[in-house]
């Protein structure tokens, strides 16, 4: 009776160990959130997003900086520079955009894009240089705008 | 109606001729920043590709501002730990370089090795570094640069905890790569 309940705590204590284990092990080998599930905090147009910034950099980042947030804008360009599919956003001025750095996976999606049309963009706001950042970019939807004004 | 549009268009042509002349200042909003890490209990290495650089080819200038929670680590704990415990990058969003490259020679006929004397700020502390660069004129608009340096830590004052030492080199091997347009303002 005695030695049953020492090997039923020898039990508990192993399970509890190698869960621990298991658990640390996941922690570390995280890998980033996918943005797909990551929940949007914040919803802004490009020119608005950049107005912030450029007013009041400090003000900015504490709303925006490391949040999930969706960026509506229009296309500039797309860069493929160091093996990263970006897409650029236009901003108030040539002098500032927004740089979407995309997520994995997102070539297929943007590759047609064309300069002009009108996206919606989800990824992590990193702050500013002259240009607004955005790390783990996803498209969620194009628009293509009629220039019927022109 | 149409020989004032012949006439604005032709003037237009003139004035984009005369402003041919090479630009001055270049422009990178996508330079490429890596870092390495190799300590005896794992090695580290991140990518920051959104490097900001702008190159006066009139007064051989340049300087590069970047964000550092824009590293992108293979695991986002490192990138987690790298920005919480040892850039504190709340408190130190960016690290800027400015510097002069001597005795650059423009227009450039082909590759030049050329050393940029300057000022590192990370963590908002300062130091002079001089970093060996190779640059190409590689057309008519594009100049790159590249090299590598190395830092150490110490002069940043970052602190990693002694239990933590094995995973972290006391100097990083910093290597970067910027491919400058025109600057048009």
């Amino acid at each position: 009776m005695n030695r049953r309940s020492t090997y039923i705590g020898i039990l508990i204590v192993l399970l509890i160990l190698s869960g621990g284990i298991g658990y640390a092990y996941r922690i570390w080998n995280q890998d980033y959130p996918d943005i797909v599930k990551e929940k949007t905090k914040l919803s802004i147009d490009a020119q608005t997003l950049l107005e912030v910034y450029t007013r009041d950099e400090t003000m900015a980042n504490e709303r925006y900086r490391e949040k999930v947030i969706e960026v509506v804008g229009q296309v500039r360009e797309l860069t493929f520079l160091n093996n990263r599919n970006t897409i650029v956003l236009e901003g108030i001025s040539t002098d500032n955009s927004i740089l979407c750095d995309m997520q994995e996976g997102q070539y297929e999606s943007i590759k047609k894009l064309l300069p002009g049309e009108q996206v919606r963009i989800k990824g992590i706001c990193k702050g500013y240089l002259k240009d607004i950042i955005l790390l783990q970019c996803i498209l969620i939807k194009t628009q293509t705008q009629r220039n019927t004004n022109k | 109606m149409n020989k004032i549009l012949v006439f604005l268009l032709l003037f237009l042509g003139l004035c984009s001729f005369e402003a041919a002349e090479p630009p001055e200042q270049y422009i990178t909003r996508q330079g490429q920043i890596s870092f390495f890490s190799y300590a005896s209990a794992e090695n580290i290495d991140a990518q920051n590709n959104q490097v900001l650089s702008i190159l006066d080819v009139s007064t051989n200038q340049i300087a590069v501002s970047m964000l550092m929670n824009g590293f992108r680590f293979k695991k986002s704990l490192m990138h987690m730990h790298f920005n919480e415990s040892y850039m504190e990058s709340d408190l130190y969003p960016k690290a800027t370089f400015e510097g002069r490259i001597s005795d650059l020679d423009i227009p450039l006929a082909s590759e030049q090795t050329r050393l940029i004397k300057g000022v590192l700020t990370i963590r908002d502390i300062k130091k002079e570094v001089d970093i060996k660069t190779v640059i190409t004129h590689v057309d008519t608009d594009t100049y790159v640069l590249e090299g590598n340096f190395e830092v150490s830590i110490k002069d940043f004052d970052i602190k990693v905890p002694p239990v933590l030492e094995p995973n972290i080199a006391k100097t990083i091997a910093i290597k970067f790569r910027f491919e400058y347009q025109p600057y048009e303002k």
